[in-house]
């Protein structure tokens, strides 16, 4: 195996695989050279790793503000039931239109008339059908009557 | 990191129901990492200082184009890597020489750690975000590569580049046997 310079870089910042990283170590064992390599290495990997971290001079916060914020609808699409207002909002559009698009026509005159003439004469047929019994009825009560009425007189007028 | 990725993830979405409570635990979590790779690139603490509450700002206002909350960190540090090289592009060169060192003096070793910095501060400033997010921030090469924008092959070269200027510079120490 070559000595490969690249290999000792990732295996340090643990980005080797972990075939390669065996084989490595295996050629680490071997080599002299890449031992005193990787140990330079190594040191510059944990010099800056280890560096002192700057104190921040004061800490962040947010308060809220409306100038802060990311806006109304912008925050309404990035809430959690999104797909259900835009849904929502695409069923009711869908409605809408296609109540726009295919509403019944209306009658036109000419049929307004006729349905009325249809109308009347309906309603012509069935008062007649509903009436001339119970005309032909009563006048048989009359009939009845005065039958009744000339036999009480009859009755009256005997000795 | 899967506890803290699940915590931050729960956080972000707790931030865009616009509790801003939920933004400020997140932002106490973040801003002492932000502010030192911060104050690393740019080489001064009170202009770090800016860019981080512009970074945490910028990443409030933008948070609805967070697609994956589980990424909330590398996507922060992408926000803050435009800042400071946004900021970088604005700066005047001249006041870049005149200005004070980038790091003060310490309480820690001081050679060791006078030498580290001075060997950071002398790389190119790509090289020396790199280091900054491979080694002290701990993040993958493709998360870094996402961050900057850039081929992967791209954001090792410069990590490999850095790592042999600062091996290099450091040699006198491994030598003397400080560390």
């Amino acid at each position: 195996m070559s000595c490969p310079q690249e290999n000792l870089k990732d295996y340090l910042l643990g980005e080797l695989a972990e075939s390669d990283r065996e084989k490595l170590e295996a050629h680490l064992e071997a080599c002299p050279a890449c031992r005193t390599e990787l140990g330079r290495l190594r040191l510059a990997v944990s010099a800056v790793k280890n560096l002192p971290e700057e104190e921040i001079p004061y800490r962040i916060a947010f308060v809220s503000d409306k100038i802060f914020e990311p806006g109304f609808w912008r925050r309404l699409w990035s809430s959690g039931p999104r797909l259900g207002f835009a849904s929502a909002a695409l069923l009711a559009a869908a409605i809408i239109i296609h109540g726009w698009l295919v509403r019944p026509a209306g009658p036109s005159t000419g049929e307004l008339a006729a349905m009325e003439a249809r109308i009347q004469q309906e309603v012509a047929r069935r008062l007649e059908a509903e009436l001339v019994p119970v005309i032909e009825s009563l006048q048989l009560m009359q009939k009845r009557a005065n039958l009744y009425y000339r036999a009480s007189l009859e009755v009256e007028g005997r000795p | 990191m899967i506890f803290r990725e699940a915590e931050d993830s729960d956080l972000v979405a707790r931030t865009k129901q616009g509790r801003i409570e939920a933004y400020n635990v997140l932002v106490s979590r973040w801003e002492r990492r932000v502010f030192n790779y911060l104050v690393r690139l740019v080489g001064n603490r009170e202009d770090a200082m800016d860019l981080s509450q512009e970074v945490f700002l910028k990443a409030y206002q933008n948070l609805a184009r967070l697609e994956d909350p589980a990424r909330f960190s590398s996507w922060l540090f992408r926000i803050a890597h435009n800042e400071a090289f946004s900021y970088l592009r604005r700066k005047p060169p001249e006041l870049e020489s005149a200005e004070a060192p980038a790091w003060r003096p310490a309480l820690e070793p001081v050679e060791t750690a006078l030498a580290v910095r001075a060997a950071l501060e002398a790389l190119p400033v790509e090289q020396r975000e790199a280091v900054e997010l491979k080694i002290c921030q701990g993040f993958k090469f493709d998360e870094i590569a996402e961050m900057l924008d850039c081929p992967i092959s791209t954001v090792k070269s410069r990590v490999y580049s850095a790592l042999d200027s600062l091996k290099e510079f450091l040699a006198p120490i491994d030598r003397r046997g400080v560390g």
